[in-house]
């Protein structure tokens, strides 16, 4: 039997094809006669709307009487296992902390007869087809009508497409800013998106100058070539522009073993202020090659939230970080009643200090328990509704004097815009004083001030 | 009419029984599961590894090259029908077999030199891992980091856009067929002699007169192809155009799955592909989020449990039950 007679193959392929056909008709035309019967199965995973809204819509004589809710599920979709697992893992433990907060010590859902809220969790893993999984999974077995997840931009966009189709509130804590240009209806997202990392980066800077009677006429962005890096960079960019401050931008990869060229740039260009988004390892890199190629900018503002102020980056750079910024979602040191409460109990039962991916989640949840409340509110006939949800969550306006929500967040105040983002979007300034990272802007910690410009800068000594 | 069938499609009778009883247990799987989306969406995945691996049996299986670039070929197929949906709106039905026809070419630009020039066993395995990481980099170039998220468009059948996952389970389930018949096909057929005696002794065979070079690259081609042909179903699935499509992770699992079944053996590849999916899905889902990592534990240890206990992996299971079965039935007779 030769392998490629002609006519030969062309009937097998033929004859093969109609076999596959005739089973995918077969389970075509099965799936479709199962089509309706569907909702009964997906109901089986009962949640509290789907049972009762048969019996509101069936007694359209008796006036409607609100639905006796005891517990809601809120789904979480995180990275537990894999390369992100320990931003995942933290995000767990704060939302953990948070149910315990909203059930036992403000007496749940008020509206709702104080309903609880209960934890469901499922690991989105490394890729957005493990995070898909994760998702259809929760959404089977649980059906909650809230979830929040899923950190790392791609998972997040493939859990989008799961919860859309549901109708079911998505609250994000991915920040890459593509994620609410989707057209998605039910995401919210109360973090600032990547750009608004470079957009605080680029205001905390101009307001400093202004504050000190300084001028700033050039700045350059460097930034480290990631989806992240390159929405933040361009948010710093907008900024600069909006301000009339000319700028170079330069893109390198994270990965990069020799920061003299990038260096060398700068200091050609001569800019007034660095704006520099790293990762990790690089921002240690540019730090330690500025300090030894002796440039001395006016300031150098990181932003992004990775490297220079975390406490590993200021281990491994020394001196070279100090006076270095970094804008961070979440402000650990913002002196609220409630920011401090949850802080110092999140320190208690875990023995750290919340970062980013933990602050995020601790606002997000509150927001989450506001908007329940307002749909309780708006629509006691059926608070779990997506689009009675959604509702509620475009109806907030949480500031630091009506909501805890608002308290732990850096601007202290979320309202959302119909595509889902925070308008009062805004970070947390931290700097790099004597060794160690402190809160600088726009709430500075009690006792300590900004230093702005760097002594080094030659203008500051003259 | 079976006979006939089976001597049009190359197959003994036995194997032709083989396959439509496959087609049929496959086609009743989502039935079976209910319609559930998430057990059909898992199955999906499975049919996808299962795919790729009986696509890797080719080369890896039959030909005897250790192929670490799968992941490569499906993510070439993928890109070129997912940029070409997103920017174009070109229908993924042209697309994967443009697609198909990228990872061929980049096949044989690789392929040619790589076998005149004798690159074999462990040197191949690297050269091709490095080809998964140097076409990440050039996507990179091109794209950058940004993510291209592909809507969902109408209508459904034209742009592969569904909110379901049944009819990409089903078109992998195909693919798992077809693969498995190409794979048949190729066994009978001389190029399957001649990659046989290939991978045993690819000395011998040259001294034999056989055109080594020749042989692998045609065997790497079908395989590049079949890869790409799978990446553009994938990507209508995930939707998700980014370069970590160019994982090298899943070049290497791929392998693997093969490794494990058996090397050449069709039936062991497609089974071990089956059961070592679903069984890391099941683990990462049942215990990953309580004790993060230990899914991977359980899977590395299974995998060294196998291959302790079944160094030639599953193949020697299933003929040890197919001989089982075969000569039972023979001593009925008697």
């Amino acid at each position: 039997m030769s392998l490629l007679t002609e006519a030969q193959t062309k009937t097998t392929a033929i004859i093969i094809a109609a076999i596959v056909i005739i089973a995918i008709i077969a389970g075509a035309a099965y799936y479709l006669s199962q089509k309706p019967a569907q909702t009964v199965t997906v109901t089986k995973t009962q949640t509290v709307t789907q049972t009762t809204s048969p019996t509101a819509t069936t007694s359209p004589t008796k006036t409607v009487t609100p639905p006796k809710i005891k517990e809601i599920k809120i789904g979480l979709i995180e990275p537990l296992t894999g390369a992100h697992a320990v931003f995942g893992q933290e995000a767990k433990q704060a939302a953990e902390l948070i149910i315990d907060i909203i059930n036992n010590e403000l007496g749940g859902i008020k509206n709702l007869g104080g309903a609880k809220l209960k934890l469901v969790v499922a690991d989105a893993g490394e890729t957005p087809e493990q995070a898909k999984l994760a998702a259809e999974k929760l959404v089977a077995e649980e059906h909650p009508p809230i979830i929040l997840g899923a950190y790392i931009s791609r998972m997040t966009a493939a859990v989008a497409e799961v919860t859309e189709r549901e109708k079911i509130i998505l609250v994000m804590d991915g920040l890459v800013d593509s994620l609410t240009e989707q057209g998605w209806k039910y995401v919210f997202r109360a973090a600032p998106k990547a750009s608004a990392h470079g957009k605080s980066a680029v205001d905390f800077v101009l307001d400093m100058a202004k504050k000190k009677g300084l001028e700033i006429k050039k700045a350059a962005v460097i930034h480290e070539d990631s989806i992240f890096g390159t929405y933040v960079a361009q948010g710093a960019i907008t900024e600069l522009m909006k301000n009339g401050i000319k700028y170079m931008a330069e893109a390198y990869p994270y990965d990069i073993s020799d920061a003299t060229p990038i260096v060398s740039k700068l200091m050609d260009y001569n800019p007034d202020i660095v704006i520099s988004v790293p990762y990790f390892h690089d921002g240690v890199l540019i730090a330690k090659t500025i300090k030894e190629m002796g440039f001395h900018p006016m300031f150098i503002a990181g932003a992004g939230a990775c490297g220079y102020t975390d406490p590993e980056s200021i281990k491994a750079a020394g001196e070279a970080v100090e006076w270095y910024t970094n804008t961070y979602s979440y402000n650990p040191a913002r002196p609220t009643e409630w920011n401090k409460k949850v802080v110092e109990m999140f320190k208690e039962r875990y023995g750290k200090l919340p970062t980013e991916a933990a602050g995020i989640i601790f606002y997000s949840l509150m927001v989450v328990k506001e908007a329940l409340e307002k749909a309780a509110e708006l629509h006691p006939e059926d608070p779990l509704n997506p689009d009675n949800l959604r509702e509620a969550f475009l109806a907030l306006d949480l500031t630091d004097d009506n909501s805890i929500a608002a308290q732990l967040y850096p601007t202290g105040h979320i309202k959302f815009a119909p595509n889902g983002d925070n308008i009062y979007a805004g970070t947390a300034v931290l700097q790099v004083i004597n060794g160690e990272p402190h809160v600088v802007w726009p709430d500075p910690e009690p006792g300590i001030e900004p230093v702005f410009p760097r002594p080094d800068w030659p203008g500051a000594q003259g | 009419m079976p006979g006939v069938l089976a001597k049009k499609l190359a197959l003994t009778k036995e194997r032709l029984y083989g396959l439509i009883g496959l087609a049929i247990v496959l086609a009743l799987v989502p039935v079976f599961l209910g319609f559930n989306f998430y057990y059909v969406l898992l199955a999906t995945n499975v049919m996808l590894a299962a795919s790729l691996v009986a696509a890797w049996n080719i080369i890896g299986g039959y030909a005897g090259q250790l192929d670490l670039a799968a992941s490569a070929y499906m993510a070439l197929g993928a890109v070129v029908t997912g940029h070409l949906l997103a920017s174009y709106g070109l229908t993924p039905w042209i697309g994967m077999f443009l697609g198909a026809g990228l990872a061929v070419t980049v096949a044989v630009l690789v392929g040619y030199p790589t076998f005149r020039f004798g690159i074999k066993e462990v040197w191949y395995a690297l050269l091709t891992s490095a080809l998964v990481v140097i076409l990440m980099r050039i996507y990179y170039l091109i794209y950058g980091s940004f993510e291209t998220y592909i809507p969902h468009m109408e209508p459904e059948w034209l742009y592969l856009s569904f909110r379901r996952y049944e009819v990409y389970y089903y078109l992998l389930a195909a693919m798992v067929v077809i693969i498995i018949w190409i794979n048949l096909k190729i066994k009978s057929s001389k190029l399957g002699y001649y990659l046989a005696a290939i991978r045993e002794d690819e000395l011998a065979a040259e001294a034999l007169g056989i055109d080594v070079r020749r042989y692998k690259l045609y065997a790497l081609m079908i395989y590049a192809a079949l890869a790409g042909i799978i990446g553009g179903i994938y990507i209508t699935l995930t939707g998700i155009l980014s370069y970590r499509l160019f994982d090298p992770w899943l070049g290497i699992v791929t392998a693997v799955m093969g490794i494990v079944g058996g090397l050449g053996s069709i039936e062991g590849a497609v089974l071990a592909a089956v059961i070592l999916r679903s069984l890391e899905e099941y683990l990462r889902g049942a215990i990953g989020a309580t004790y993060p990592g230990s899914h991977l534990l359980v899977y590395g240890l299974i995998l060294i449990i196998v291959g302790v206990l079944k160094p030639e992996g599953l193949a020697s299971l299933i003929r040890y039950v197919k001989n089982k079965l075969f000569y039972r039935k023979r001593e009925e007779v008697k």
